[in-house]
C-alpha cells in the first residue's frame, strides 16, 4: 500500500491569545494521497492557512499527529523541519513573496543552495525557467516582471527542487482572470505531468473547480470533503507514471 | 551552503542598499584609520625621544645634586677633578662638566637675540659626541685663565653670521665682548644644542658672579662621566660615587647628597611614560572603533527589522536558523572586515604623512608596525562579530509564520 503524503489525525492548533485559548484547528483528520490536487476552501479565520502552515511544517500542531509521508513531522527538531521545507515542500504564496533584490534565476535557485541536492543547480534552474515559460527572463528582477510573471517565477521556484508536495497559500488571489488561468493550468500540469501533490487555500471557486477534491473547512473543522469525478475535467488524464516521493 | 554562497549573498545584501552599507563603513574606517594612524605616531613620537636620548650614548652618567637630600653640597669642580683623577677609576675614559649660565642677551651689529649660555669643561663636546665644523674648541688654558671665548651651536652661528664663517669674529654677551674660537656640526634632538652658546666652565661662573676671583670654587649643575665602553656603566657609576663620597667627606653608609643616572635610565622611564602615552592614544582610536562597532549593530538591526519577509522567505524555503544566523553574521563581518582594510590603507597613508616631519628638532618617525595593523583588523572583525550577534540572533529566531506576515 502507497503511503499517504500526508496524514493529519486528531489535529489541533490552539493559540492563546490574551489568556483566550482559541482553536484555529480544532480535530482535523484528513488523508491526502500522492499525486492528489486537492482545493482547501473555508472562510477566513476558518483555520485554511494555519492548517497549509502546519502541513507546510512552518507550525506545529498543539496536539494530534501529523505523518508526512509516512514520517511523524511532530517529533521533527527545528533543522529537519528546515530540512523538510526545503526538499520535500514546495511553497507558492499569494504575493509572491520573491526576495526584491535576486533576478529571477537567483530566486529559484534560492531552495537549492539552502538544501544542495544531487543534481546540478545551474541546470535545475534553466528547467524550471522553461517549465514555467521565463527562459528569456531568467536576468529580470521581480519588479520588471507583471504579476502573473512573478507568480510563475514562485511557481519555479518551488518546484526547482522536485518536492513531493506542493503548496500554494491563494496563488490566484493577486491576479486577473487570465493570469489566474494560467497559473492553475501551470500546478494542473505540475499535478498531471510531475506527478506532485498539490495542495492549495484558494476562495475562488472557479480556482477550487480546478482539483478533483475540495475540503471545506470552517471553524477549523472539516466541513465537507468533496471528491469529483474526474470526467468533470475536460483534458485531464491521471498520468500512469509511478508516483515520485521523497527522493 | 558554502562559504562562497554565504559570502556572496552578504555581498548582495550589502550591495542592495549601497549608501547605507558605505556610511556604515565609514564608521569603522574611521575607528581604524584613527586607532592605526594614532598608535603609528604614539610610536614614532616615542621611537624619536627614546633614540635621542638613546645616541647620546649608552657610555654616560649624569651627576647632578640629590635636591631631595637635606643640607646638599653644590658639584663643584674639585668632584669633576676627583672623578678625573681618582686612582680606582679605571672604567672612567673622560669627565665633563657643565654650568648653566642662564639667559645670554647676544647683540651683534644690529642683531639682538636672547639663547641660552653654557659653562663647559674643554671634555664637554668630546663626551656628548659633538664635533666642530670649523675652529677649534675651548681648551684647559681658557679655562684657567677665564677666556673670553666661546663655541657656537650651527644654528646660532648661522643666525648670527649669515653666509659668513663665524669662527674668528666677535660678538657680544651681556655687553662682554667675546671671540668666537669654533663652530659644532648640527646636533639636533631636542636638547637645542645647536641655537646654544657655550663658553669656559670659569668664565660662566664669574660671569654670573663677578666677585668670584681665581681659585675659588667653581659650582657644576652637572658631571657627565664617560665610561671606557657601555658594559662598563655600572663599575664607572661606582667609581665616580666612591670619588664623589670621599670628596664630600661621606662614608659608604651614608645615603649620597648627588645622583648618578644614566641615558639608558632615562630612556626607560621616557619609554615608560610615553607607552601612557601610546597607549592613550590607542584607547582614543578604540572608541571611535567602538563607535563604528555600534553602527554595525544599530545598522544590522534595522536591516533584520526591513528583511523580515526575507527571513521569513528563506526559511519557508528551507534555510536553516543556523543559516539565517551566519549570514547576518557575515554581513556584519563582510562590513567590519571591509571597513578595517579601507582604514589600514588610510592609516598608512596618514601614517606615512606623518613620517620624517620635522618635530621639536627631530626628524619624527611615524611607524606603520605590523602588530598595530593586526591588532586593529582582529579587533575590527571582533566588534563586527560582536555588532553582528545580537542582530543575528534576532533574526534566526524570528518565527517564520510571523515573518511572512510581516509587511
Amino acid at each position: 500500500m502507497a503511503t499517504s503524503v500526508v496524514e493529519l489525525q486528531d489535529l489541533h492548533k490552539i493559540y492563546d491569545i490574551g489568556g483566550e485559548r482559541v482553536a484555529a484547528l480544532d480535530g482535523i483528520d484528513l488523508v491526502i494521497e500522492e499525486r492528489e490536487m486537492v482545493a482547501i476552501v473555508g472562510a477566513s479565520g476558518s483555520g485554511k492557512s494555519t492548517l497549509m502552515n502546519v502541513v507546510g511544517c512552518l507550525d506545529r500542531p498543539t496536539s494530534g499527529k501529523y505523518l508526512l509521508s509516512g514520517n511523524d513531522a511532530g517529533s521533527f527538531s527545528d533543522n529537519r523541519l528546515s530540512d523538510t521545507r526545503g526538499r520535500y515542500i514546495g511553497f507558492v504564496f499569494q504575493s509572491y513573496n520573491l526576495l526584491p533584490q535576486l533576478t529571477a534565476a537567483q530566486n529559484i535557485e534560492l531552495p537549492l543552495r539552502y538544501n544542495p541536492r544531487n543534481f546540478d543547480r545551474k541546470q535545475a534552474v534553466e528547467e524550471a525557467l522553461a517549465r514555467v515559460g521565463l527562459s528569456d527572463r531568467a536576468n529580470h528582477r521581480p519588479n520588471q516582471l507583471s504579476g502573473g510573471q512573478q507568480q510563475r517565477v514562485g511557481i519555479a521556484r518551488a518546484l526547482v527542487g522536485q518536492p513531493a508536495l506542493l503548496l500554494a497559500d491563494e496563488p490566484t488571489g493577486n491576479l486577473d482572470s487570465r493570469s489566474t488561468e494560467e497559473i492553475i493550468g501551470l500546478l494542473q500540469e505540475l499535478n498531471s505531468q510531475d506527478g506532485m501533490t498539490v495542495v492549495m487555500v484558494t476562495h475562488e471557486p472557479e480556482v477550487s473547480a480546478a482539483t478533483r477534491r475540495i475540503v471545506t473547512l470552517r471553524d477549523g473543522k472539516i466541513l465537507t470533503d468533496e471528491k469529483i469525478d474526474q470526467r468533470v475535467f475536460s483534458g485531464y488524464e491521471r498520468s500512469e507514471e509511478p508516483a515520485e516521493v521523497l527522493r | 551552503m558554502s562559504p562562497g554562497m554565504i559570502l556572496s549573498t552578504a555581498f548582495s545584501s550589502i550591495a542592495a542598499s549601497k549608501l547605507r552599507s558605505s556610511l556604515t563603513l565609514l564608521g569603522v574606517v574611521i575607528g581604524v584609520t584613527s586607532v592605526i594612524a594614532l598608535m603609528a605616531i604614539g610610536r614614532g613620537a616615542q621611537e624619536s625621544i627614546t633614540s635621542r636620548i638613546s645616541a647620546q650614548g649608552a657610555e654616560l652618567l649624569f651627576i647632578s645634586v640629590d635636591f631631595a637630600s637635606d643640607d646638599a653640597q653644590d658639584l663643584t669642580y674639585d668632584d669633576v677633578t676627583a672623578i678625573a683623577t681618582s686612582p680606582n677609576a679605571h672604567d672612567i675614559e673622560s669627565v665633563a662638566a657643565s654650568l648653566s649660565a642662564g639667559n645670554a642677551e647676544i647683540s651683534l651689529g644690529a642683531t639682538a637675540l636672547t639663547t641660552t649660555a653654557t659653562g663647559v669643561t674643554p671634555e664637554y663636546f668630546e663626551v656628548n659626541g659633538y664635533d666642530l665644523a670649523s675652529g677649534r674648541s675651548l681648551s684647559p688654558v681658557d679655562l684657567i685663565s677665564r677666556s673670553d671665548v666661546v663655541v657656537l651651536g650651527s644654528n646660532l652661528a648661522t643666525n648670527l653670521f649669515p653666509g659668513q664663517e663665524a669662527t674668528g669674529q666677535e660678538f657680544s654677551i651681556n655687553g662682554r665682548l667675546f671671540l668666537v674660537a669654533g663652530v659644532l656640526e648640527p646636533v639636533g634632538g631636542f636638547t637645542r644644542v645647536d641655537d646654544q652658546v657655550f663658553l669656559p666652565l670659569t668664565t660662566a661662573e664669574s660671569r654670573l658672579d663677578s666677585n668670584a676671583a681665581p681659585g675659588d670654587t667653581i659650582n657644576v649643575s652637572q658631571i657627565l662621566v664617560k665610561a671606557i665602553d657601555a658594559d662598563s656603566i655600572e663599575a664607572a657609576a661606582d667609581q665616580a660615587d666612591v670619588a664623589i663620597r670621599l670628596e664630600h667627606g661621606l662614608s659608604f653608609n651614608e645615603s649620597p647628597d648627588f645622583t648618578i643616572s644614566n641615558s639608558a635610565g632615562i630612556a626607560e622611564t621616557l619609554e615608560e611614560t610615553t607607552d601612557v602615552l601610546v597607549i592613550f592614544l590607542g584607547v582614543v582610536g578604540g572608541i571611535s572603533l567602538v563607535v563604528g562597532g555600534i553602527g554595525i549593530m544599530n545598522i544590522m538591526l534595522v536591516s533584520v527589522t526591513e528583511r523580515t519577509r526575507e527571513i521569513g522567505i528563506r526559511r519557508a524555503i528551507g534555510a536553516r536558523r543556523a543559516a539565517v544566523l551566519l549570514q547576518f553574521l557575515t554581513e556584519a563581518t563582510v562590513l567590519s572586515i571591509g571597513g578595517g582594510l579601507l582604514g589600514l590603507a588610510a592609516g598608512a597613508v596618514i601614517t606615512k604623512q606623518f613620517s620624517g616631519v620635522q618635530f621639536l628638532n627631530t626628524t619624527f618617525d611615524a611607524e606603520m608596525s605590523v602588530d598595530i595593523a593586526l591588532l586593529a583588523m582582529i579587533v575590527a572583525g571582533g566588534i563586527g562579530l560582536v555588532a553582528g550577534l545580537y542582530p543575528a540572533a534576532r533574526a534566526a529566531s524570528l518565527d517564520p509564520i510571523e515573518a511572512l506576515r510581516h509587511e
